[in-house]
């Protein structure tokens, strides 16, 4: 950890004198966050396994997430005992949400496999925005909460906007502002991103808090990473009805 | 006295030690203003556009409160222009790419209050950035004009400066998108650009209308030399003025309209000795008067505007003190509503849909409604808190109530906090006209002070909701009496009297009954300033709004009730130190302060009888200089206090009422907060605009700063306490902890409403405790987070932790974890949240990587509680009781269902006598299990067992702060008797037929059946 604390420390002062030098280009800047978090790591993951909670209005939910190459993501969440899955194979999503009156698995709407897909993307959206089919560009540098930015947008190939906010000295994301479609209408979010900390070599925010409109609305926390513990495929297909 | 010497001592020390401390904008961190509204009278709506193709995307600019986005018709709105100058004047949206928009700042309704503007902006994604693109100078820009094949062709129409003469105005033409300009029409330096139009079907004719208008301090002038109507037939490349048809002589404000049906037809709305409207109907050649009425006449320097139908060329819209409507051409006008016409007065703006001209948006001095038959009735959009304060107030009610006068929209006050949330509804109007300062009696919270422009006082009774008028009347051989249109009235604060001011300074000591006049005429008393009759130019337009050689500013000092300040509109300040007997005029001592400047506030010091702190405001002559000054001696000497930081000019400052080196300033432009006594400022952003501030008062009871906007209505910082620790040390420190206020655990209200999505809802406070601390930087790599451990020194809490830069607001919801129910399909809501944790001293720990910070947070009872002690006693011992059952029954329900289901796996693979024994322990354990939980699925089962029916007597419990009902106590007892016989049948079987079983299980070789222990089951997540 330490080692990598150095080398941010060189990345940042080589940033800011690259930044004195010449106008920081949007590869170069995506190339420094890839290096910072260690990207190149990431891609000996075959599965994550992430216990942790989330918070809401003061309360707090064990959470529990299975992530497994390529694209495959479920999400459990547990209320009073009773656990909430959602679910997603890379294709076909679903969903138990056992309060909601059935505890059969009931098929994802295409927005919420959107989000699936998007959440399931170990890199992240931004890496190889290329290939994915989307569009990305600096917008500039700016302040945020007294940290510098580099601002991307990245625009998606569905038509999706996430602003990215890449501290300008640690080249690490702190936050990202996402424009998504849902039912044919545009809602905003935000993601602040914290507790930057080495998992298997690479650098994930431990802490997620997600607002809307300025406020907190939820926190997920994440208490542990196991990585490439084995995941069963079946976690991701459709249970039969009842 | 001992008192006085005391906080003098500790305005030294804290003068000596705080002296160096420098701000910039992200020293607050998370410390945000909370916007309360109110939309429920909005306020005045400058412009506005919409999307002819999808008319419910609508761009609506405020007069001073920033540019609103909805994509609904209105049903929400959303501020996409915070970052930016709050005062616009003209928005156009590029109607073949309208994801293109233009905006004009600066307010073009030039009345007396107007605000100013920085230039124009462009949008190219929807309001998502905006980028500057020039005329910086040109204060106003009225009207935005798109080519139609060309989208980077752009005419702006800009009126320029109000107060004074300026270069920066008339017609500018770009051809590349913005970054370069073009003055293509220019009369003189007070003549500005008020209207442009391009003919729709043949571009290279255009028009353009020039105005040539000023106001002073102390009057308006419409009209001149300058003005007229201007036509080109070669895109804008030559002008010439047309005169044929229109009146002769001196014209004033031009509006002009080009049929979206047939655009040879134009109309002209002049401002004249006889001002009217006239038609052309060939593409402005000749013009004809069609009408000179009433609603054509109605105040033309503030009404001057025409919108026509896109499908009926005789229907013509001309908004005024009223929407008038022509159905024959502009020949005869009437009021557009027969049915209806509950709308605010003082109309604007207007849209008319293209796809459906019934569709109309206007935009009033009290907000937007919109129309769908054509003007006949309105609905009001109640949703947007751009409302437009001058004053306010706050009581010592709990929560206190805050009062505040608003322009042309009277005089309201509502409660400072609802539990759910201050609604339109929260807020009651109590008087009319423009509203300025309004109270409540300091010792009859019955009566209420409010006043209308020119000086106009009443007394309120809240009791009978009739009111008796104050103002008062001069004595006799003395001069009439000349009242500011913003006239203060201001309270002692050493008691229950009260100041008002015309050009003499009246005390009143029982309630408005008596004035006692206590001063000579305290102005310049300058004959050609006081000549309102006259004002207006073209149109007489004397509303009281350029009274002047008038009083502006009173305030008595809290130290000495014979110390008083006056500053005068006209440039004077004021002091005497006898209560009136003898003044002196100390503004000439202020250096560099330009004769004759606007004394905007007065602040006497409240740590030092002979310091004071004043406010000069001179943009109403040019002058934008924000001027603050501090004077240690009553005015002889003057040390000024604006750095560079500060980009308006300035309207009150506030000092502290503990730390003296923290200041408030409110400018045209936002609010500024100095920590060195105004050696270095830096605007504060927290969830506040660049909008003005133009009061504020500091609650002296909860420390929360409350400011009036004059665009986004009222806004309050809950808490100051954390900005006035804030000192060197903190700011040398890597991470500090700031003592937070003790957080008082309160009673709060429940309502149920269904409003639907478009009314506006101010924010409230978070019901959690806040833990406060600095950082010196950004945390990024490794933990950081909070730990909170209870007076017994028990971790109760662990809590993400804030990471930015400047002051951190973790909020600590101060529940315990909810009670652990038995699982079951359906959600047991009464037990989702915990109870909260008692009043007491807990410990706080900030764990950053390796190091450990502490602090203490206290948790007090209301101390105004209306419950007893003993209530609360016994009801925090019933909910505990019931949430202990809660969680037993939890355990209860897993032993059985853990015994059931092992039983049933085991008694697939044993002999028959075991297996009929492990499936009759089966079946009575799942016996109990349904007496225990409600087990159907759906979503109205109606189904009540024992975790139902003990979960609503936690939730009737947790609901109400005091005793609980005595049926509550004794139907706790029933449950808990009922959840004490099954706990018997299970551990019946635990100790009997279990243990006989698992005997023979061990001889089979088979897994004995074991349940989880309640400690281990208490500790699962």
């Amino acid at each position: 950890m330490k080692t990598r604390l150095i080398l941010f420390i060189a990345i940042s002062l080589l940033g800011s004198m690259a930044c004195w030098a010449q106008e920081a280009k949007l590869d170069d800047i995506l190339s420094a966050y890839y290096k910072a978090i260690g990207i190149e790591k990431m891609k000996e993951w075959q599965t994550v396994t992430v216990t942790g909670k989330t918070i809401s209005q003061g309360m707090e939910y064990p959470v529990k997430v299975y992530m497994k190459r390529p694209g495959k993501l479920r999400i459990e969440v547990e209320v009073q005992g009773n656990r909430m899955i959602r679910s997603f194979d890379g294709n076909q999503g679903w969903s138990i949400v056992p309060w909601s009156g059935s505890s059969d698995p009931q098929d994802m709407t295409t927005d919420d496999k959107k989000e699936m897909k998007s959440q399931a993307d170990l890199e992240g959206d931004l890496y190889n925005w290329k290939e994915k089919g989307h569009k990305a560009e600096l917008i500039g540098k700016e302040d945020f909460e007294g940290s510098a930015v580099y601002k991307i947008k990245l625009t998606k190939a569905d038509g999706d906007i996430e602003t990215w906010f890449i501290d300008a000295e640690n080249y690490v994301p702190l936050k990202m502002a996402a424009t998504v479609k849902i039912q044919g209408n545009e809602t905003e979010s935000e993601c602040y991103f914290s507790n930057y900390s080495e998992f298997n070599g690479v650098l994930m925010a431990k802490t997620n808090t997600n607002k809307f409109k300025g406020q907190t609305v939820s926190q997920m926390e994440t208490d542990k990473m196991e990585i490439n513990l084995p995941v069963s495929d079946s976690l991701f297909i459709k249970p039969v009805k009842k | 006295m001992n008192h006085i010497i005391f906080i003098s001592m500790c305005s030294l020390i804290a003068q000596t030690a705080l002296a160096q401390i420098r701000v910039d904008e992200n020293t607050f961190g998370d410390i945000k203003t909370r916007q309360i509204g109110p939309a429920t009278m909005s306020g005045r709506i400058s412009a506005l556009d919409a999307v002819d193709r999808n008319p419910a995307i609508l761009y609506v600019g405020a007069a001073s409160g920033g540019l609103w986005k909805s994509k609904n018709y209105g049903t929400t709105f959303k501020p996409v222009f915070d970052k930016y100058n709050q005062s616009i004047g003209a928005i156009t949206i590029d109607q073949h790419h309208p994801d293109t928009v233009w905006v004009g700042t600066g307010e073009v309704w030039v009345r007396n209050s107007t605000s100013v503007g920085d230039g124009i902006y462009k949008t190219n994604n929807a309001g998502e950035t905006w980028q500057k693109m020039g005329l910086d100078k040109s204060e106003r820009i009225s009207k935005i004009a798109i080519d139609l094949k060309n989208p980077d062709i752009v005419f702006v129409a800009a009126l320029g400066n109000l107060w004074n003469s300026s270069p920066e105005r008339g017609l500018f033409k770009t051809t590349d998108g913005g970054k370069t300009w073009k003055k293509i029409l220019y009369i003189d330096e007070n003549t500005g650009c008020c209207d442009v139009a391009i003919d729709p079907g043949d571009p290279d004719i255009m028009y353009a209308g020039m105005w040539e208008f000023r106001r002073t301090p102390w009057s308006f002038s419409s009209g001149g030399k300058g003005s007229g109507l201007f036509r080109s037939t070669d895109g804008g490349k030559t002008w010439s003025k047309i005169t044929t048809g229109l009146p002769a002589g001196i014209l004033g404000r031009v509006s002009i309209s080009i049929s979206p049906v047939r655009s040879g037809i134009v109309y002209t709305l002049i401002e004249a000795e006889k001002t009217g409207l006239y038609r052309s109907g060939d593409k402005g050649i000749t013009w004809n008067l069609m009408c000179q009425s009433e609603a054509i006449n109605d105040r033309p320097f503030y009404f001057s505007f025409l919108a026509l139908d896109p499908v009926d060329t005789n229907i013509v819209y001309k908004p005024g003190f009223n929407l008038f409507k022509s159905t024959d051409g502009g020949k005869t006008f009437g009021s557009a509503a027969v049915e209806g016409g509950n709308y605010h007065s003082d109309c604007h703006p207007i849209y008319i849909g293209k796809k459906d001209p019934n569709l109309l948006y206007m935009g009033t001095d009290g907000g937007v409604y919109y129309s769908m038959d054509k003007g006949n009735t309105w609905r009001f959009m109640r949703n947007l808190p751009v409302s437009q304060f001058y004053h306010v107030s706050t009581d010592m009610a709990d929560p206190f109530n805050v009062y505040g006068g608003l322009q042309d929209n009277g005089s309201w006050y509502a409660p400072s906090r609802v539990s759910s949330g201050i609604t339109n509804s929260s807020w009651k109007s109590v008087g009319f006209g423009d509203g300025f300062y309004v109270y409540c009696d300091k010792l009859d919270s019955t009566i209420l002070y409010w006043q209308f422009q020119g000086g106009k006082i009443a007394r309120y009774s809240l009791r009978t909701g009739e009111y008796k008028s104050l103002t008062p009347f001069r004595e006799k051989e003395m001069k009439e009496l000349r009242f500011n249109w913003n006239t203060p009235m201001v309270f002692s604060p050493n008691g229950n009297t009260f100041y008002t001011g015309a050009q003499y300074l009246y005390k009143t000591s029982n309630r408005g009954d008596t004035w006692k006049r206590i001063s000579p005429d305290l102005t310049t008393d300058d004959p050609k300033k006081e000549k309102q009759e006259k004002s207006g130019g073209l149109t007489v337009d004397n509303s009281s709004a350029e009274n002047h050689c008038t009083i502006y500013t009173i305030n008595e000092s809290p130290f000495d009730s014979l110390i008083i300040w006056a500053g005068t509109d006209d440039g004077n300040l004021q002091v005497t130190d006898d209560g009136g007997k003898t003044w002196t005029n100390v503004v000439k001592n202020i250096p560099r302060l330009p004769v004759n400047t606007w004394c905007s506030y007065v602040e006497p010091g409240r740590f030092d009888k002979n310091t004071v702190y004043v406010t000069f405001d001179g943009h109403r002559m040019g002058d934008k200089t924000p001027y603050i000054f501090r004077s240690p001696d009553l005015g002889k000497t003057w040390k000024a206090l604006a750095d560079t930081s500060i980009k308006a000019y300035c309207h009150i400052i506030k000092q502290d009422l503990v730390n003296p080196n923290l200041l408030f300033l409110g400018s045209e432009s936002g609010l500024y907060i100095s920590l060195n006594g105004g050696q270095n400022w830096a605007c504060f952003k927290g969830n506040i605009p660049k909008v003005p501030v133009m009061d504020m008062v500091i609650h002296p009871r909860d420390q929360s700063l409350v400011l009036a906007t004059h665009g986004r209505g009222i806004m309050i910082i809950d808490d100051l306490t954390p900005l006035r620790q804030l000192s060197q040390e903190f700011q040398d420190a890597d991470v500090k902890f700031i003592k937070a206020k003790d957080y008082v655990i309160r009673e709060h209200s429940f309502n149920q409403e269904w409003n639907g999505d478009d009314e506006f809802i101010g924010q409230v406070p978070e019901e959690s405790a806040p833990i406060l601390y600095y950082m010196k930087k950004r945390h990024v790599f490794g933990d950081i987070y909070i730990e909170i451990y209870d007076p017994e020194g028990k971790l109760i809490k662990k809590l993400p932790a804030g990471t930015r830069k400047g002051i951190n607001q973790v909020n600590w919801t101060i529940r315990m974890k909810p009670p652990k129910v038995p699982v079951s399909p359906q959600m047991e809501g009464e037990a989702m949240t915990g109870p909260n944790y008692s009043p007491g001293e807990y410990t706080v720990k900030l764990i950053r990587n390796n190091e450990v910070l502490e602090t203490k947070i206290r948790l007090l009872s209301d101390p105004k509680s209306i419950y007893s002690l003993e209530d609360r006693e016994v009801r925090q011992t019933a909910l505990m009781k019931t949430y202990n059952l809660l969680e037993s029954l939890a355990y209860l329900d897993r032993q059985a269902k853990e015994i059931r289901d092992k039983a049933t796996t085991l008694a697939k693979g044993v002999p028959k006598p075991l297996a009929r024994k492990l499936t009759e322990i089966a079946t009575r354990m799942d016996t109990l299990h349904m007496k225990l939980v409600s087990t159907k699925e759906g979503k109205v089962t109606g189904e009540e067992k024992l975790r139902e029916k003990i979960g609503f007597i936690y939730g009737s419990i947790m609901s109400y702060l005091g005793r609980p009902t005595d049926s509550q106590i004794s139907g706790l007892d029933i449950l808990s008797k009922e959840v004490d016989s099954c706990k018997t049948i299970a551990n019946d079987l635990l100790a009997g037929d279990l243990v006989r079983v698992n005997q023979k299980l061990v001889t089979l070789k088979k897994e004995e059946i074991k349940v989880i222990s309640e400690e281990a089951f208490n500790k699962e997540p």
